[in-house]
C-alpha cells in the first residue's frame, strides 16, 4: 500500500510537470502569441502607413485649402485606415495626432511643407 | 491509519486523472483547428508602405493623376494606361500579384502582375490634393497577394 501510494505520489508530481511543460510549449499558446505580435505590428504600421501620406499630401497643399484638406484627412482618410486625426493649426508648425481606437496607440508629429 | 492512506490514494487518484484530462484536452486543442484571427499580412503592409511612397514620390504617378483630375475631373484611357505600366513595374518590384486603383469621382483599374491565385488583400488609401488642397481625392490602392 506504502508503495503503491509512493508511486502514485512521484507520478503525479511528473504528471504535474508534463501539464506545466505542455501549457507553457503548447502551439496554441504560440500561436495566440505570434497573432497578437503580428496584429500589433500591423496596427503600428497601419499609423506609419497614414503618417507618411498626411506629411507627403500636406506639401501640395496651400494657405487657401488647408481647411479643407485637413477635413478629407481626418474624415476619409483616417476612416479608411481605422485610425483618428486631428489636426491642430493653431500650433506652428500644425500639429497631427493620430489614435488607433482598436489599441489606444497613438502618434504626434509636425506638418511641415 | 489504513482508513487514512487510502483515503489519499483516492485523493490522488482523482488529481492523477484530472491531470491526464488536462494532458489530454491540450493535445486536442493543438491538433484541432483553432479559431484563427484575421492578423493582416506583414509582407503587403511594407509593399504597401512603398506604394504609398511611389504614389507620391514618383513625378509621373503623381502629376498623372493629379493633372488629369485637376483639368478634367477623371483620368483619361490613356493616362490609365500609362499609370498601369508604371504601377505594373512598382508590383513586380514589391512582389505582389495585383495592384487595384479606385479614385475617388474617376474610373477604377486593375492591373495584373502575376497569374498566381489571389490570396490576400490589403488597401492602403492614399489622398491626392488638388487646387492646393482645396479639393482632395481619396485613392484606394489595393495590393493582392
Amino acid at each position: 500500500m506504502r508503495r503503491g501510494f509512493a508511486g502514485l505520489l512521484v507520478l503525479s508530481v511528473f504528471m504535474l510537470g508534463l501539464v506545466l511543460m505542455l501549457s507553457s510549449h503548447s502551439p496554441y499558446i504560440a500561436s495566440k502569441s505570434y497573432q497578437s505580435m503580428v496584429t500589433a505590428e500591423i496596427h503600428s504600421d497601419r499609423i506609419a502607413i497614414a503618417r507618411n501620406v498626411i506629411t507627403k499630401s500636406y506639401k501640395s497643399v496651400d494657405e487657401t485649402g488647408k481647411a479643407q484638406w485637413a477635413s478629407s484627412v481626418a474624415d476619409s482618410l483616417s476612416k479608411s485606415y481605422g485610425l483618428k486625426a486631428f489636426i491642430d493649426f493653431t500650433k506652428t508648425p500644425a500639429e497631427v495626432r493620430i489614435t488607433d481606437p482598436s489599441n489606444g496607440m497613438n502618434a504626434s508629429f509636425f506638418l511641415t511643407s | 491509519m489504513p482508513n487514512l492512506r487510502k483515503g489519499q490514494a483516492i485523493v490522488i487518484d482523482g488529481v492523477l486523472s484530472l491531470f491526464l484530462a488536462i494532458i489530454l484536452s491540450y493535445s486536442l486543442l493543438a491538433a484541432w483547428p483553432q479559431d484563427r484571427h484575421e492578423t493582416g499580412d506583414l509582407a503587403l503592409e511594407r509593399a504597401g508602405y512603398d506604394i504609398v511612397n511611389a504614389f507620391y514620390n514618383d513625378a509621373m504617378i503623381y502629376q498623372t493623376i493629379g493633372k488629369g483630375l485637376e483639368t478634367k475631373g477623371y483620368l483619361s484611357g490613356g493616362e490609365i494606361n500609362s499609370l498601369s505600366l508604371r504601377l505594373y513595374n512598382y508590383g513586380k518590384l514589391l512582389g505582389v500579384s495585383r495592384i487595384d486603383v479606385e479614385i475617388e469621382g474617376s474610373s477604377s483599374f486593375s492591373v495584373q502582375i502575376s497569374s498566381s491565385p489571389l490570396t490576400r488583400r490589403e488597401q492602403f488609401p492614399v489622398i491626392i490634393p488638388l487646387k492646393g488642397g482645396a479639393d482632395s481625392r481619396l485613392v484606394r490602392v489595393s495590393l493582392w497577394r
